[in-house]
């Protein structure tokens, strides 16, 4: 018994203009939020730690935040409580804090009660040093241009025609943008983890879209354009959503238990998925349609 | 024939549950890895040992990792040679704080492997713009694009081998000491990673550089003031276990013949073997006095422990048999103090020490550490549960439904045997590479099963075997687009992304070679008509 069925929306009564415009007006929007972030501060996203430098501190007390902003010499960026343990706290520095004679963690020790009588207030400990964090920085400037560039060569040597092609490079790209525009306008900080949820999008991106294509351009089937379309919908949306539900359990799931890195995997991606839904099934159909009906013909 | 046939039309499923049961094994079975030693290294990581062979990273047993660059410059490009070689060295003491033997040129060294031929390495915390000043002064040719901030390959390495002996020696079991992945990027990196182990605990082991020396203390030549002689350096003994049987702990030594005979005469020589039995000697570590004779024990040029010569010790240099007997007692304030000079000892002098300002650090304690790997796993579960329900949900039909979640989750499982089989250390950015791996992983299954299931129902084995291949070229290119994008990560040195990385293009590998198209083949089983030819 199914629970949930592909829709097959008429294409019929939209042109392609209309078609593209949705897509094509969002990933305009996104680009604007990302280039003014990265006018503003110079990212396309606020940087985490990871990428600025700094130290990240896990405590366990029994006090108070006002008492932990106090507890320092260096006061912290910012703090944040974990969903699971009222008295586990997430303390963030900038990259000058803990140079001084005593580290961070040495004050935490000294400064904060320890939830668990004679336990240690200091759980976890991350820093990562600036000039370090700026070559991280690079290098996964690095890493997301250079897969993109693979993943664009790879959709090219496979379809070998420039408008299928092209489609699934846009498609891609917008849908790693729209999520990135995303995490700028709520503050959602990039990290090591959201470079990989993005990266990882362009694997499941392109799933979906080489999956359209080839319905359309390879199996030959000489059918109606819009038949091979649904065929490649059933199956592509069926696994887009798959994904989206495992990826929002995951950040249901990482959010309460306070795992920062799966929850921005899986937030990111449910996210870009949403947008690969758009990105394949109005960008890429219009893109493909016009391309069937008048771009072959010249 | 029919079982040879089933199996020949079968084989992918067979593959498939020989990976299966060989991840098993590797899982399970004591002792079953290939490279177990790091896992009966009796750590305190070894809770979740008990339960299966899987060995677990820092963040998820609890432990300390620092990533530190050695402090130093190097000039490459440069004259060095013999007779400039001693002028180097001392215009460069005189410009920055670096001692004589902070400084090596390839005139020593420029034979050893990973040395260049023509370079200047100053091994110390010193200003680049000073080290620059006092290469120019001794007249090369240098600009400041010669110059590096960092160490040669060669004392990296040396770097890395002292500090691996010195955890050795320190029982800080399972640790490693590797090389950074990029080098020189923006600087030469020594990463350490330690179970169990804190931040403060493993910089106190590694901020000093443990140089120990024993130095002979004694009057000047007209008899009065003081002046001090280096007799020894680790390098020229072999130490001993701590002796806590005396009156004050102690770690005896034997020294190399050479050495012997060297601080025989030196002890001769200098007068002190018959200097300090001639003069009553109170050696208060503290509080030395001028006039008195006495042997300094020293850690990086301070001064841990001081003692008379023994009278017998004293004869012995006197009349030459101490080149026979080589037995020398280094005496300590106190037990750890030994047992800190032991290692020093052992594992030899870092030729520098490392920059902790520019170091990068994690810490987990042991309870986060059990938090992240309860809850990641339970996380991990939710999300396959999510993808088996959704599955459930759009196809309705258990004989594809089933088969699927099964096939998805043996492709989590054989990585999982292959990371217990090779010793890899499982860390959080592994688990959600799983959780990708099924995300792909079931993508493509649908991809088959859609296929597989369009145009009405499969009658034959031919019908099968077209449709397969053609759900397969979409498989193969995605695969190939998920391996390409993620490639980079996997080579690039970014820390927890490497290890996703490499987690998603392995369990891509895996799939399309073994369980995607087992998956096919089971499909096929279940779908096709059961009166099969033969």
């Amino acid at each position: 018994m199914r629970s949930f069925d592909v829709p097959e929306p008429d294409y019929d009564r939209y042109t392609n203009r209309q078609l593209l415009a949705v897509p094509l007006v969002i990933l305009a929007l996104a680009l604007l939020v990302v280039g003014a972030n990265v006018f503003l501060i110079g990212a396309p996203a606020p940087l985490g730690i990871e990428f600025t430098g700094g130290t990240e501190l896990t405590v366990d007390t029994t006090d108070d935040v006002s008492t932990i902003e106090s507890a320092f010499d260096t006061e912290p960026t910012d703090i944040q409580t974990s969903q699971t343990q009222s008295d586990r706290y997430f303390v963030t520095f900038g990259p000058e804090a803990g140079d001084g004679d005593t580290s961070l963690q040495e004050q935490a020790n000294e400064q904060l009660e320890p939830s668990q009588e004679g336990g240690d207030v200091v759980q976890g400990v991350n820093t990562f040093d600036a000039t370090f964090a700026e070559n991280t920085q690079q290098l996964a400037l690095i890493g997301v241009v250079v897969a993109f560039l693979g993943m664009s060569v790879i959709a090219f040597a496979l379809f070998r025609v420039f408008v299928p092609s092209i489609a699934i490079v846009i498609s891609a790209f917008s849908d790693i943008m729209i999520p990135l525009a995303l995490m700028g306008l709520v503050g959602y900080e990039l990290s090591l983890g959201t470079v990989a949820a993005l990266l990882m999008l362009i694997g499941y991106s392109v799933d979906s879209d080489i999956l359209l294509n080839n319905h359309v351009l390879r199996r030959g089937t000489g059918g109606d354009f819009y038949d091979d379309v649904y065929r490649a919908m059933h199956t592509g949306v069926t696994m887009t959503v798959t994904s989206m539900a495992a990826m929002a359990t995951m950040a249901i799931a990482a959010f309460i238990f306070g795992i920062p890195l799966l929850l921005a995997i899986g937030t990111i991606l449910f996210v870009g998925l949403a947008a690969d839904l758009m990105n394949t099934y109005m960008l890429n159909v219009a893109l493909l349609r016009w391309y069937r009906f008048d771009g072959v013909n010249r | 024939m029919s079982l040879l046939g089933r199996i020949r039309t079968n084989w992918r499923i067979l593959l498939l549950v020989v990976l299966l049961l060989a991840s098993m094994f590797f899982l399970f079975v004591p002792g079953a890895p290939i490279t177990g030693a790091a896992a009966d290294s009796g750590g305190s990581n070894n809770a979740t040992a008990a339960v299966s062979n899987i060995q677990f990273g820092i963040d998820l047993a609890g432990g300390a990792r620092i990533s530190a660059p050695p402090h130093g410059y190097i000039a490459t490009d440069v004259q060095v040679t013999d007779q400039n070689d001693q002028a180097i060295k001392q215009a460069i003491t005189n410009t920055t704080t670096a001692e004589e033997e902070d400084i090596v040129t390839s005139v020593a060294y420029g034979s050893r492997s990973g040395f260049p031929s023509d370079a200047v390495e100053v091994r110390a915390d010193v200003e680049r713009a000073a080290f620059l000043q006092g290469l120019q002064n001794a007249g090369l040719d240098v600009q400041n694009g010669d110059i590096r901030h960092g160490v040669s390959k060669y004392t990296l390495d040396e770097i890395i081998a002292t500090v691996d002996d010195r955890l050795g020696e320190t029982g800080f079991g399972g640790s490693t000491v590797t090389r950074a992945q990029s080098p020189n990027e923006p600087r030469d990196r020594v990463q350490i990673e330690s179970p169990g182990q804190t931040i403060d605990g493993l910089k106190n082991l590694l901020d000093s550089q443990g140089e120990v020396a024993i130095v002979a203390y004694y009057p000047g030549e007209n008899g009065t003031g003081a002046q001090n002689e280096t007799l020894l350096t680790q390098k020229d003994f072999e130490a001993g276990s701590v002796d806590t049987e005396g009156p004050r702990p102690a770690v005896p030594v034997t020294l190399t013949q050479s050495a012997a005979a060297e601080m025989t005469q030196s002890m001769q020589e200098s007068g002190f073997a018959e200097g300090s039995l001639n003069t009553a000697n109170a050696c208060n570590t503290n509080d030395l006095q001028p006039g008195e004779y006495c042997l300094l024990t020293q850690v990086d040029g301070e001064t841990v422990y001081s003692s008379p010569l023994s009278p017998d010790l004293a004869n012995s240099f006197i009349d030459g048999s101490f080149t026979d007997s080589r037995q020398f007692i280094v005496e300590a304030p106190d037990i750890s103090t030994a047992q800190d000079l032991l290692i020093d000892m052992r594992a030899g002098a870092l030729p520098t020490t490392l920059d902790f300002d520019e170091s990068t650090e994690e810490m987990v304690s042991p309870t986060l550490a059990e938090d992240f790997r309860r809850n990641s796993l339970i996380t991990g579960l939710l999300a396959v549960l999510a993808v088996v329900l959704t599955v459930f949900a759009r196809y309705g039909d258990p004989r594809v439904a089933v088969p699927m979640a099964a096939t998805a989750l043996s492709e989590v499982v054989i990585l999982l045997g292959f990371a217990a089989a090779i010793g890899w250390a499982i860390e959080l950015s592994h688990v959600a590479g799983f959780i990708a791996v099924i995300g792909t992983g079931v993508d493509d299954l649908i991809i088959i099963a859609d296929e597989v299931k369009a145009q009405g129902e499969v009658t034959s084995q031919r019908v099968f075997q077209n449709r397969f291949r053609k759900a397969f070229w979409v498989i193969g290119a995605a695969a190939a687009t998920t391996i390409i994008a993620m490639s980079p990560l996997a080579i690039l040195d970014l820390g927890q992304l490497r290890g996703f990385a490499i987690i998603t293009i392995l369990g891509v590998l895996l799939g399309v070679a073994v369980s995607r198209p087992a998956y096919g083949s089971i499909l096929r089983s279940l779908t096709t008509d059961s009166n099969r030819r033969s």
